[in-house]
């Protein structure tokens, strides 16, 4: 590992070259298997800039982009502030000058100096037990790991790049190895090419060092290249389909010369690519990819779903549910500037906007369930992508029949808080996950994950319409018909929970049963379920005893939001320690702030219901 | 809703002005105590699942879960889950005879309370009477025993050619002072010292009289329990005294010891050996080959599966793959594929969970009662409340 780090800072020495391609679509395109999973190049992009930067485009153009010029012209790149530090005790610990704000955005040039440091500090950090790393210990951790990817990914197509390393200057030599004239500095792959002919010439060329130094070199260029990433042409077919391998374009390079056998064909299109992309030949760069493409479908024939390819493309360049949080915030928008002016047609810009935003974000659900071939809830992050789908839905049909605002307000901010949070799991890496084998039961996945989000969906709206009963008890006390109306909305709305919530819950059960042979364990996402069903049936009972009442029971709702926010994160907190940090510091802070606004909401609310009432119960003799 | 929460309300302040002799029943049918017991529940849920980020889930089943009450602080009783839960049960089995009415507009109710009598009663048939163990098998391997997770036994049997005949002594209760005589073979095990968990140490105890132990053990010493109630390894100390006159013997069992421990008693030499309790199966099975699958290009597992075959004295020999989620039934047992070890010397292990459940069936009955009574009781209530909404508007 440390080798090759070094032998990548070597090699950043070349001259600045200015390329531009215009269309990188065919680009997108490539497949790369990664992590089990065959997708665009377009998706990594994305995905591997949002792991460094927190964002999805870099500097308002797609991702693809910014790895074009990692991959083809690494120089160029060397500039563009992707590497995101949120703590700038990490800067100061390697040595490097902070800038600007405290969270920002830094260049692999500006953090270059600093990387020895860094290196001896994320090795010390390795030893540490995961539990007992501090934030910037995590930090220093990452930031290795993501230069470390970065230098890989600058180094992918490193052998199409002419490098001096690899210089002819004799004239002679160049012609009696069919090179071009014009040029004196090769590629790798150029003299691999040639590499008979140049172990012929050796002995007729004794005195030239150039020429005798080439062999010595590829071997130290082969052998600091080997594990580099982008698996992106498919190795033979077997039969087992599991043990179907992709390889990266310098692991197959090392192989040829090794075994001194041709390439590949599908490198000499990938070096074309590289010089398209480097002499600013659009035409060039995208006939060379046309035809790798093609070449790497008709070799993994049935293995790549082209379909679904294009499709994640699609997806990627609709972004439904970056776009969808626009639609919902401004459905809110617009619904509170009707209270104040122009009534009915902001009212129906409202209702329009949220259902737009419903069905963009129908539509990304949809597209997810056709790339992957799964039901729409397999991983944490599309948990909340569907909670938001299924309480927007609900806000929508409450206020069909109700006509009351409160649906498309509770409606409208539920999916956006969703889609917001779905936002933030994101940056994880890639949200279309291979499922491990305990949970490759589409079945299961089918029925139980999406019961229980109906049933948490029907809680968290119900808590949410909850805030608004409380507040009209206080502002609008009233207003009788009015307070009915949100009352009942909640009571359904938990009844709709309860019964859901339950209905997941068992078929849970009914799962660990068929996977695992007990139905129930008392483990802690199974209890984090119990806990809502334990809580919302505590408040049907409590209300029909007559030991709460309309207020006692909106109240409750709230506390139900808090119990799925504690199944929802607490649970996986759990997991982790109480003495973790690092991203899960942000979900713990996060639930903390939360749950600390929802108790000072109850007391703030609590109170002034109270005194309230005794303000009313004065004025009515 | 809201009127049906006065009617009962007003039925059970009848309920307590009449001094009746079922009054007792009557009371244990309190909407109130409902309440108190789901708030309960909603407590120990909380505490039970927090104290396992400490202590693992095994105690947390224990002490919250698994019991009637526990101590907090060492001296404050509070209720355990089986309490409450039985509490929980009578209080509903009462309300649906004294207290729910049983009328159409009510119906979705008494099935929603009924199925979760059958739920109640799974759990408690789950409870009391199901059993888990595990099945280790190298590729090739038979095997008619499956393991014990967690419960221990002394193992003995004379040191004879070909088979052999092995008795074993429970000692998942055992404590010291325990006497357990096998009338069989002339053997008297008493017991000195047991712990649940411990380590072992080499060598022996100054002041002790030498023990017999085949490892090289000679003291043991007592650990608080594991996380995990299979990590521990019980150890203990033995007393064995024969038919005949002479002094007894002491021996030292550990739960890891490497090999058995002879000792002769009354001229015959019976070997030794503390081990998970061994439960015989009505059937046999040969691991004939385990599988790991990946996902290509990646260390994410796609699948687990073995490949047995089954024997028993009813049945046919067969072939059957048991994979994650396809787990095999057999008689009132079920075999899942729980896990896998890879020996060093690349040997493959299958590991699979056998489990007998009585009540296995309950759940899947219970919820699906209880889901149409929640059904019919939501849809109910929807269009009692369109009718109310119409016959105010009209």
């Amino acid at each position: 590992m440390l080798t090759v780090f070094t032998a990548l800072l070597v090699f950043g020495t070349t001259p600045r070259i200015h390329a531009e391609v215009t269309s990188l679509d065919e680009l997108g395109r490539m497949v790369v298997l990664e992590n089990g999973r065959k997708k665009p190049l377009d998706t990594f992009a994305q995905n591997i800039l949002k792991e460094f930067s927190g964002q999805g485009r870099f500097q308002k153009k797609p991702a693809i982009q910014w790895l074009a010029r990692v991959l083809f012209t690494p120089e160029q790149s060397y500039h563009d502030n992707v590497f995101l530090i949120t703590n700038p005790d990490v800067l100061d610990s390697i040595g490097v000058e902070r800038v600007g704000k405290a969270r920002n955005r830094y260049s692999f040039l500006q953090l270059n100096s600093g990387i020895d440091r860094l290196r001896q500090m994320a090795f010390q950090v390795s030893k540490i037990d995961d539990k007992d790393r501090s934030f910037v210990d995590n930090e220093i951790f990452s930031l290795y790991n993501k230069l470390y990817i970065y230098r890989q990914l600058t180094d992918t197509f490193s052998f199409a790049f002419p490098h001096p390393d690899f210089t002819i200057t004799d004239a002679q030599i160049r012609k009696s190895l069919d090179l071009p004239e014009t040029q004196t500095q090769f590629s790798f792959l150029d003299l691999l090419e040639k590499k008979e002919k140049i172990d012929a010439l050796i002995d007729s060329f004794k005195d030239n060092k150039e020429i005798a130094s080439i062999p010595d070199r590829m071997n130290a260029w082969a052998s600091y290249h080997k594990d580099l990433p982008l698996a992106v042409i498919p190795g033979i077919r077997r039969e087992n389909e599991s043990d179907e391998k992709w390889t990266g374009p310098w692991d197959l390079l090392i192989d040829a010369f090794v075994h001194r056998s041709t390439p590949p064909g599908e490198l000499f299109l990938l070096r074309d690519a590289v010089s398209g992309y480097r002499e600013n030949n659009g035409e060039r760069f995208d006939a060379a990819l046309t035809a790798f493409n093609r070449a790497v479908m008709e070799k993994a024939g049935d293995r790549i779903r082209a379909k679904a390819i294009s499709l994640e493309i699609s997806y990627n360049r609709l972004d439904p549910f970056y776009k969808g949080k626009f639609f919902y915030g401004f459905s809110v928008i617009f619904l509170l500037l009707s209270f104040m002016a122009l009534k009915k047609w902001f009212y129906r810009l409202s209702f329009l906007l949220l259902a737009a935003g419903i069905l963009l974000h129908l539509l990304g659900v949809i597209a997810r369930m056709i790339i992957m071939q799964r039901p729409p809830v397999t991983n944490l992050y599309e948990t909340f992508v569907f909670t938001g789908l299924i309480t927007a839905l609900l806000g929508m049909v409450l206020e069909w029949f109700k006509k009351r605002n409160i649906g498309i307000l509770t409606g409208s901010l539920a999916g956006l808080v969703m889609l917001m949070i779905a936002g933030k799991y994101a940056m994880e890496g890639d949200t279309m996950g291979m499922l491990v084998a305990v949970l490759d039961s589409n079945f299961w996945l089918a029925s139980h994950v999406i019961t229980i989000i109906l049933g948490y969906s029907g809680i968290v709206l119900s808590g949410f319409i909850g805030h608004v009963y409380i507040l009209q008890e206080i502002f609008k006390p009233r207003k009788t018909d009015l307070l009915q109306n949100t009352f009942q909305a909640v009571y359904a709305i938990q009844a709709f929970g309860i019964i859901f919530t339950f209905l997941g819950t068992v078929l849970g059960g009914i799962w660990a049963d068929q996977s695992w042979g007990r139905f129930w364990g008392w483990d802690p996402k199974e209890n984090g379920a119990l806990l809502i069903l334990l809580w919302s049936a505590l408040l049907f009972h409590a209300r029909l005893a007559g030991w709460i009442k309309k207020n006692g029971f909106a109240f409750g709702t709230v506390i139900g939001v808090i119990a799925v926010s504690l199944a929802w994160f607490g649970v996986n907190l759990l997991g982790v320690g109480l003495h973790s940090y690092g991203f899960t510091s942000g979900v713990a802070r996060s639930l903390f702030l939360f749950i600390t606004f929802e108790l000072l909401f109850m007391i703030v609310t609590g109170l002034m219901l109270t005194t309230g009432k005794k303000v009313r119960g004065a004025e009515s003799p | 809703m809201t009127n049906q929460a006065t009617k009962e309300n007003e039925r059970e302040e009848k309920t307590k002005g009449n001094p009746n002799p079922l009054g007792i029943l009557k009371a244990a049918a309190s909407l109130k105590l409902t309440v108190v017991c789901l708030l309960l529940l909603t407590v120990l849920v909380v505490w039970g699942t927090v104290y396992q980020a400490d202590h693992g889930l095994y105690q947390a089943q224990q002490k919250f879960f698994h019991s009637w009450f526990f101590l907090v602080f060492g001296f404050i009783p509070f209720p355990g889950t089986v309490l409450v839960m039985f509490v929980l049960f009578f209080n509903l089995v009462n309300s649906l005879f004294f207290r729910l009415r049983f009328r159409w507009s009510n119906i979705g109710n008494i099935i929603t309370h009924m199925g979760i009598i059958v739920l109640l009663v799974g759990g408690f048939f789950t409870f009391y009477f199901s059993e888990e163990s595990s099945l280790m098998l190298q590729e090739g391997e038979t095997s008619n025993m499956s393991t014990s997770r967690n419960l221990w036994e002394v193992a003995l049997w004379e040191r004879k050619g070909g088979e052999k005949e092995v008795y074993a002594v429970d000692a998942s209760g055992m404590d010291t002072g325990g006497v357990t005589r096998l009338d069989d073979l002339g053997v008297t095990i008493s017991v000195r010292e047991f712990y649940k968990n411990c380590t072992a140490f080499k060598g022996s105890a100054s002041d002790e009289t030498r023990v017999a132990n085949a490892s090289g053990i000679g003291v043991l010493k007592e650990i608080p329990p594991a996380m995990e109630a299979a990590e521990n390894v019980a150890g203990g100390v033995f007393d064995i005294t024969g038919a005949g006159p002479g002094s007894p013997q002491t021996l030292l069992l550990y739960g890891q010891d490497s090999i058995p421990t002879p000792m002769t008693v009354d001229n015959r030499t019976f070997l030794f050996s503390l081990r998970k309790q061994k439960i015989p199966l009505p059937l046999s099975m040969t691991l004939l080959d385990f599988k790991v699958a990946y996902y290509p290009n990646s260390r994410i597992p796609k699948s687990y599966e073995s490949r047995v075959t089954i024997k028993s004295e009813e049945s046919a020999e067969r072939e059957v793959v048991i994979s994650m989620n396809k787990p095999l039934r057999f008689a009132d047992l079920t075999f899942f594929q729980s896990s896998y070890y890879l020996a060093p010397n690349g040997t493959e292990y299958t590991i699979l969970a056998v489990v007998k459940n009585f009540g296995r069936l309950l759940p899947y009955f219970s919820s699906i009662i209880i889901f149409l009574g929640l059904m019919v009781h939501f849809i109910m209530m929807l269009l009692r409340r369109r009718k109310e909404q119409l016959t105010q508007n009209g």
